[in-house]
């Protein structure tokens, strides 16, 4: 076996340390390990600033000492929190998420389906955002300074100042209380994929569309002014490329690279959102859950919901990085 | 709950009006002091038959007509955590409604609070009421087809008792002498008792007390007996179960399918009632649920029970060691003003007693007023005139905080200044309660008896009030061991007689229960002792 094994590890070392780009990713990855390491043990730091602990919200009202004593031996809550964590923490980087304090169940189980759903609608919401705030941000560039820009971007700095919890509960009522075009609660029955009963998933995409979309599409709007007013689009015009050339196949390309990174901050912003958003519509993904957890002071349940929404932040940047670097070529022989 | 807009807030609630409903987790020190009271609530002491069996059937509360059988109920309701079904560790509400709809109770409160006979069809005392004779209702089938007997309630109760049960049954089961149970026929058991218990069989009205069949301690295919039969069940989702067509309320239930879904949001909660996603909805707040129902858009289901948030006084700590600042407190109490500031007007007044709709409640005794002057001068002769006080309350359930802030205006009249502290909903009944000598709380409709134990007696486990009183201990004893049902009305009348003009307790309004029915949901009769019509789905019907 380690005689296979050598030198296959000794060509993908060779490899990592030949290709700068791979090398680059592999210092990312390193990096952004020890840093999550430090997260989890901030995220540790805030729950413990929470206020209660799972026995007393379970017992609430009925709290009484012996029956806080009982529960929380029965949840091993009596061992320290430092203790709590590291036997989490070990838990994890051996690759098992742990229990859940208040369900008493394997975490992994309990959100697999979870991470499935909220993958489904950021995927749905993103795949939307990019041609849609494209095109407006270019029709908008196109026509800069005109009552259509003007619309565009006035519109777009309203979405943007509301907060997801208002145009969330605002589409709902309208579009499902009022118009009942959609459901204005997103209910997936357990076992369904939201994929197989896609009404469900319009309300809460457009809530998110709502924002992120008119980021990106002034960012859009942005960069495609500046690149149309340079020399070389004149020049293209002059040399009678047909306008949908110069725009699209010329233009839009250069002023790509700052919507791509709008774009991916955009994806990590979406998490956070998404947090709201499936609350409002009592969609079943992980922010739901997460949000229940905090409720109910399940501390390894909150820790491994925010480590991998930690984590899928940290893997979005990388691949911005990666992304740009690939772009534009500058970039890379900078480092 | 509902009225929270605070989501966080909203969910951390779930779980805090679990207990309410029963002797969910009582201390056991406690629990057997309690359940040693005696009591007087029950219509009939000692012989409970089954004779109004069926709770009431008036189902013109949402509209009359002939029950049509058929189609699918599907309601929303705050979510709950707990992963099983197994009825005796169900904690937040829609888990209280899980069991109760799969499970049957030997016994049960009826909408008007009186006690109902669903699997027991008597309960009968021995003279000292030391050993209960329970005969069970023949007739009932297991959702697997099997009879229902004796052995049943054997199992259920030495489930319960086990050493080492987590069980809410538990704390019930201790009171039993569990090796001296016996069977005295296919369908009668024989309980012996500790200690002489005359309101035994109101313990058994917990949601946790469900009766399991024989031999089953696996919930993942619960076989109860209830009304409707399990079919599916995802933790934190929704549960799907269907019809028991051998029901032993005959006719019932009306629908084919029960839904349960978990929705904590309030705004989602009431967007998919008037989506029509649902039928039916728990917990509407105040200013909903009369904005709907002005609308016309749906029903609303109002429960007026004993349900209440009162402000208490620790009569053992300063400053009202002093009856009289107590009173002055009482006095200070713009009933009428807080109802409309903290229940959006919903709800009816209080008079300092809990109780309000209970058997042995005291409706005889003058109804307090705000009355300042008196107030001031009561002050003045205890020697606290300007006093300053801190009441500690949060939003840990609806109208906290509001009638805090609102109380705390109203005093101002009487020269007394009162700091609200605002605390963390969610530990608020965490390390400082029971420590604080002015503070706020929540209760919700139980037996009388049952709260006394848990509330006001010597060892009640929550005695808010610090209540020792020995001619009260005294007149409570004399009421346990008073059989004469008469007798002991007056001894309770008594009681509260005491508890006006002295206890530490400043009840100022009861508030209702309200839920949203969809205007195609008949039959729901409001019961106070839970919302949504104690989940008494067997009784509704839909309209096409």
């Amino acid at each position: 076996m380690t005689t296979t094994d050598a030198p296959a590890s000794s060509a993908l070392a060779s490899s990592v340390r030949a290709h700068p780009l791979l090398r680059l990713l592999a210092g990312r990855v390193g990096v952004s390990l020890v840093l999550l390491l430090v997260v989890s043990f901030l995220i540790f730091l805030g729950c413990q600033v929470l206020p209660g602990d799972a026995a007393t919200a379970i017992l609430g009202r009925n709290a009484t000492p012996s029956a806080l004593a009982a529960l929380r031996e029965q949840l091993h809550l009596n061992q320290p929190a430092l203790y709590r964590y590291f036997h989490w923490i070990t838990g994890v980087l051996q690759g098992r998420l742990g229990y859940s304090v208040t369900q008493q169940i394997a975490i992994w189980p309990l959100i697999r389906g979870r991470i499935w759903n909220t993958a489904v609608l950021a995927g749905v919401t993103i795949a939307a955002m990019v041609p849609i705030s494209l095109a407006l941000g270019v029709f908008a560039a196109r026509h800069s300074g005109r009552a259509a820009d003007r619309v565009i971007s006035m519109g777009s700095v309203s979405l943007i100042a509301v907060p997801e919890f208002v145009s969330g509960t605002l589409l709902a009522l309208l579009f499902g209380v009022s118009l009942k075009l959609f459901p204005a609660v997103s209910y997936v029955p357990p076992g369904e994929s939201p994929l197989a009963i896609p009404q469900v998933l319009v309300l809460p995409c457009v809530t998110l569309l709502g924002a992120s979309v008119a980021q990106t599409l002034r960012m859009v709007r942005a960069g495609m002014v500046e690149t149309l007013q340079s020399e070389y689009v004149a020049v293209s015009r002059l040399n009678g490329f047909p306008e949908r050339q110069v725009v699209w196949r010329f233009a839009l390309r250069n002023a790509l690279a700052p919507t791509v990174q709008v774009i991916a901050l955009n994806m990590q912003w979406l998490v956070g959102g998404i947090v709201v958003t499936e609350y409002v519509f009592n969609y079943p993904g992980l922010g739901q859950e997460l949000v229940t957890a905090v409720t109910a002071r399940d501390i390894p349940l909150v820790q491994t919901i925010a480590l991998l929404i930690a984590a899928f932040y940290f893997a979005v940047n990388i691949a911005t990085d990666i992304a740009l670097i690939m772009l534009v070529p500058k970039l890379r022989t900078a480092r | 709950m509902a009225e929270n807009r605070d989501s966080v807030h909203d969910l951390s609630l779930v779980n805090q009006t679990l207990h309410d409903e029963g002797n969910a987790v009582l201390g056991r020190r406690g629990f057997l002091r309690s359940a040693a009271l005696g009591g007087t609530m029950l219509a009939v002491p000692g012989l409970l038959t089954a004779a109004c069996a069926s709770s009431s059937p008036s189902p013109t509360q949402t509209g009359g007509g002939k029950p049509r059988h058929g189609g699918k109920l599907r309601v929303a309701m705050v979510g709950g955590s707990v992963t099983t079904l197994d009825p005796g560790l169900a904690v937040a509400e829609i888990e209280a409604a899980r069991a109760t709809n799969l499970f049957d109770r030997l016994v049960n409160l009826r909408p008007d609070l009186s006690l109902e006979m669903d699997l027991a069809e008597s309960m009968e005392p021995n003279a000292n009421a030391s050993v209960w004779t329970v005969r069970l209702r023949p007739g009932v089938e297991w959702h697997d087809g099997s009879p229902f007997t004796a052995d049943d309630v054997l199992f259920s109760f030495r489930r319960m008792g086990a050493p080492k049960s987590t069980l809410f049954g538990a704390s019930v089961m201790a009171l039993v002498d569990l090796p001296g149970l016996k069977k005295l026929d296919r369908l009668t058991v024989q309980i012996p008792l500790k200690h002489p218990v005359s309101e035994f069989p109101v313990l058994f009205i917990t949601p946790q007390m469900q009766i399991t069949k024989n031999g089953q301690t696996d919930f993942k295919h619960p076989i109860g007996t209830g009304p409707f039969k399990y079919v599916s069940f995802s933790p934190g989702r929704q549960s799907v179960f269907a019809k028991n067509p051998h029901y032993w309320q005959s006719g019932r239930p009306y629908v084919d399918e029960l839904l349960l879904i978990d929705t904590s949001d309030p705004t989602a909660r009431l967007n998919a009632l008037l989506g029509g996603q649902v039928e039916a909805i728990d917990q509407l707040s105040y200013a909903e649920a009369k904005a709907q129902q002005r609308a016309g858009n749906i029903r609303v289901l109002a429960a007026q029970g004993s349900n209440m948030v009162p402000i208490y006084m620790a009569t053992d700590m300063e400053p009202f060691t002093d009856v009289r600042v107590r009173q002055a407190m009482r006095l200070i109490a713009g009933r009428p003003q807080l109802i409309k500031t903290a229940q959006d007007g919903t709800g009816t007044i209080g008079n300092d007693l809990y109780g309000h709709g209970l058997p042995n409640y005291d409706t005889k005794l003058p109804q307090r007023h705000q009355d300042i002057g008196q107030a001031k001068s009561l002050l003045k002769a205890a020697g606290k005139s300007g006093l300053t006080v801190t009441l500690y309350t949060s939003t840990a359930a609806p109208g906290m905080l509001e009638s805090a802030t609102a109380f705390a205006q109203q005093a101002r009249a009487a020269g007394v200044t009162i700091k609200v502290n605002n605390g963390p909903a969610g530990s608020y009944f965490g390390a400082q309660y029971l420590k604080q000598n002015f503070a706020q709380t929540q209760w919700l409709t139980v037996p009388m008896y049952n709260w006394i134990g848990q509330a006001i007696a010597p060892t009640a486990p929550f005695n808010e009030t610090h209540w020792h009183n020995a001619r009260w201990d005294s007149l409570l004893r004399q009421a346990e061991a008073t059989v004469d049902p008469g007798k002991r009305h007056d001894l309770y009348f008594e009681m509260q007689k005491i508890l006006w003009d002295e206890g530490g307790y400043i009840i100022w309004g009861f508030y209702p229960l309200l839920d949203g029915l969809s205007l195609s949901v008949h039959g729901a009769i409001p019961n106070p002792a839970n919302e949504l019509g104690n989940w008494q789905f067997q009784t509704w019907w839909l309209s096409g």
